[in-house]
C-alpha cells in the first residue's frame, strides 16, 4: 500500500480501477523532483534576428512598396496560363474574377484546371497582392504549375512573386498581362480584363 | 510522374480531426481549439531550446549544438530550423515548457506513446486518450478525421473516423441514398448506414499529406463553427541515435518541418488562431551527452511548444534543473521538473472551460495534478 504523497507534483493515482503500476515503478515516479515555483524567462530577439526569422509562405514585405490605395474599386475578371520558355505556349491554368479595394485584391470564385489538391480556397485565402501606383499587381500567390492526372499524387503549390513585369495594356490600368517567374522551364502569366466599378 | 520518394515524402505525417458534431447533436460550442501535435521518436529538448546559459552543455554535447542559435535571453536559444515559431515567441504567441515531460521514465517508444495519448500512467491500461476523455467530459461527442482513431482523440462510442483520400478520383457515395438504406434496414445495419450518411454528408475535400499542407487543411477545418474542436497531427524521425546533426541533420530537419506545421496551422486558422491552443507532445526526450554514433538515445525530460492567440506572453516557463552530471536524471537525462500533464490540463481547461479538478481527476485520474493555467494562458 502506497500513500499518495500530496507535497511532490509528481503523483499517481492509486484509486483508479485500471492501475496496476509496479510498486518499484511508482515509488521512482513519486520520488521525482517536482517544481514548486516554475520560473518565467522572457524572450528577448535582437531587431536584426527577426528581420531574418521564417515567414508564412505568403508572406510579402509591403513597407517599400507605393499601393494605390486610391485606386477604384472594381471588380475584374482574371486567367492565369503557363507559358513554357521553350515554346511560348499559352495553357489556361485557372480563371475567376477578383474584387480590389484600396488596392488590395481579394479574390472571389476561382478555378484551376489542374485537379489535384487546386480548389479556389488558395487564391481566396492565400494570395497576397496589391496593385502598386506604378501600375502593376505586386506580392505573392500560390500558383499550382502542374496538371495532375487521375492516380497521381497531388502536390500543394509553389507560391510565385508578381512583381515588375507587364506584357500587354495601358500603363497605370489594371487591364493587362503580367508575366511571372516559375522555375526553370515556365512562367506565368495573369491577366486581368473586364474590370468595372463596385461599391 | 512523380517519384516514389516524393510520394513517400507526402505520406510522412497525419493528421486527425475530433469533435466534430454529429448532425442534429445540439450543444454548447466550446470557447476554443486544441492542436497536438505528435512529436514521435522523442525530441531532443536540448537542441531545439538549448540552454546556452548552463556551463554543462557544451560540455556534454559541444558536437550537436546548432553554431547560429536563436538568442531568446541570456540563458536559452532556439535551433534556427526553428525561425517561424521564434516571430510567434516575439508576437506573444508562443511559450516554451522546458525540462518537462509525463512523469514516464521507461524510455520505450510504444510504451510512452500510449503513455503521452491515453494520459494514463499505466502503459495500455486505458482504451481512451485525454482528448477523447475531454471532449466526453465537455459533452462534445463527434467525429474523428483520419485514416486511424489515434488512441489520443478516442472517447465514447459516438466518436468514428473517416479519411479523406488523398488521390484524385476517389468517388463519395450519396448522403441520401444512404439515409434511405438506414431506413429500409433495422439495428446494427440501419446505424452503419447512419452513421455513412453523416459521413458523407459533411463534405470533405482531399487533403495532401505533406505537413505543412495537412496543417493547413486542420486549419481551415477548425475555423468552421460546425467543424472539429480537436486535431492531432504527428511528425515522426525524431529518434536520433545516430548523426543526429546540429544546424542541419536529420534532427534538424524535422524542426524544421515542425515550424512549417505552425507556421501553416496559423495560415490556415487564420482568426480562430485566437481561440486556438497548439502544443507538442513527446515521448520522451533524450540523453544529455553524446553517444558513439553522434546522437542521442532514449531520455526523460524534453521541451514542450506552444502556441496560439490564447497564450498569456512569449515565455520560458522552467524550473531549471542544470546539465551538472550529479543533477541528472539517473546520471544520464535532463531531469524533469514540470509535469506535462498540467500543460495539457491547463489547456483542456482553458479551450474547452472545464474546471481543473474535474480534469485532473477524470482525465489524467491524478487529483493532485498541479495547475499551470493562469501562468500560461491569458
Amino acid at each position: 500500500m502506497f500513500l499518495i504523497n500530496d507535497a511532490l507534483g509528481f503523483s499517481a493515482s492509486l484509486s483508479h480501477p485500471k492501475s496496476n503500476i509496479s510498486a518499484p515503478y511508482l515509488m521512482k515516479i513519486n520520488s521525482l523532483k517536482r517544481s514548486v515555483d516554475v520560473e518565467s524567462f522572457e524572450i528577448t530577439i535582437d531587431e536584426p534576428s527577426l528581420k531574418n526569422l521564417k515567414q508564412l509562405s505568403n508572406f510579402f514585405d509591403f513597407k517599400d512598396v507605393a499601393i494605390w490605395s486610391d485606386l477604384p474599386h472594381q471588380q475584374c475578371q482574371f486567367n492565369i496560363h503557363r507559358r513554357p520558355f521553350h515554346d511560348r505556349r499559352l495553357e489556361l491554368m485557372a480563371y475567376g474574377e477578383f474584387n480590389i479595394r484600396e488596392g488590395i485584391f481579394d479574390f472571389q470564385s476561382n478555378s484551376w484546371r489542374t485537379n489535384g489538391m487546386s480548389d479556389e480556397t488558395y487564391l481566396k485565402e492565400e494570395a497576397n497582392l496589391r496593385f502598386t501606383r506604378s501600375g502593376l499587381p505586386v506580392g505573392i500567390i500560390p500558383y499550382f504549375h502542374l496538371f495532375v492526372n487521375q492516380g497521381e499524387v497531388a502536390l500543394p503549390p509553389l507560391y510565385v512573386e508578381l512583381s515588375d513585369t507587364k506584357e500587354e495594356g495601358n500603363a497605370l490600368s489594371l487591364e493587362g498581362s503580367y508575366s511571372f517567374y516559375v522555375d526553370e522551364w515556365q512562367e506565368g502569366i495573369l491577366s486581368i480584363s473586364k474590370c468595372k466599378p463596385i461599391a | 510522374m512523380i517519384s516514389r520518394r516524393l510520394f513517400l515524402k507526402t505520406t510522412g505525417a497525419s493528421l486527425a480531426l475530433a469533435g466534430i458534431p454529429i448532425s442534429g447533436h445540439t450543444r454548447d460550442l466550446p470557447n476554443g481549439n486544441i492542436v497536438v501535435i505528435i512529436l514521435e521518436g522523442g525530441m531532443d529538448g536540448l537542441a531545439a531550446v538549448p540552454p546556452l546559459g548552463d556551463p554543462d552543455l557544451e560540455r556534454h554535447r559541444k558536437a550537436l549544438m546548432a553554431t547560429n542559435p536563436i538568442s531568446l535571453n541570456p540563458f536559452f536559444g532556439l535551433h534556427p530550423a526553428l525561425g517561424g515559431y521564434a516571430g510567434m515567441l516575439a508576437n506573444n504567441e508562443a511559450t516554451i515548457i522546458h525540462a518537462t515531460n509525463f512523469p514516464y521514465t521507461r524510455r520505450s517508444h510504444f510504451e510512452g506513446q500510449n503513455v503521452i495519448e491515453s494520459g494514463n500512467l499505466t502503459p495500455f491500461a486505458d482504451r481512451s486518450g485525454w482528448i477523447g476523455r475531454a471532449l466526453d467530459l465537455a459533452q462534445m461527442p463527434g467525429r474523428a478525421l483520419s485514416i486511424d482513431m489515434p488512441l489520443i482523440i478516442r472517447g465514447n462510442l459516438n466518436n468514428d473516423n473517416y479519411y479523406p483520400a488523398s488521390l484524385v478520383g476517389s468517388s463519395t457515395a450519396s448522403p441520401a441514398l444512404m439515409r434511405l438504406l438506414s431506413r429500409h434496414h433495422q439495428g446494427f445495419t440501419a446505424t452503419a448506414f447512419e452513421k455513412l450518411s453523416e459521413k458523407y454528408a459533411y463534405e470533405e475535400k482531399a487533403a495532401a499529406r505533406d505537413p505543412v499542407s495537412l496543417a493547413k487543411y486542420a486549419g481551415r477545418q477548425l475555423r468552421n463553427p460546425q467543424g472539429p474542436s480537436a486535431a492531432v497531427l504527428r511528425v515522426n524521425d525524431f529518434d536520433t541515435h545516430a548523426n543526429q546533426g546540429s544546424d542541419k541533420g536529420q534532427h534538424s530537419r524535422q524542426l524544421s518541418e515542425l515550424d512549417d506545421i505552425f507556421l501553416g496551422l496559423k495560415s490556415g486558422l487564420k482568426d480562430e488562431w485566437k481561440n486556438t491552443i497548439i502544443l507538442t507532445l513527446t515521448e520522451f526526450g533524450r540523453t544529455v551527452k553524446i553517444n558513439g554514433t553522434v546522437g542521442t538515445d532514449h531520455g526523460f525530460a524534453s521541451a514542450g511548444l506552444l502556441a496560439g492567440g490564447m497564450l498569456k506572453k512569449g515565455q520560458i516557463l522552467t524550473e531549471w534543473p542544470g546539465l551538472a552530471n550529479k543533477y541528472l536524471f539517473e546520471k544520464r537525462d535532463l531531469q524533469s521538473t514540470i509535469d506535462y500533464r498540467s500543460v495539457c490540463a491547463a489547456a483542456i481547461e482553458k479551450a474547452y472551460g472545464l474546471d481543473h479538478n474535474l480534469i485532473a481527476d477524470k482525465v489524467f485520474y491524478t487529483p493532485a495534478l498541479p495547475r499551470l493555467t493562469d501562468k500560461l494562458f491569458l
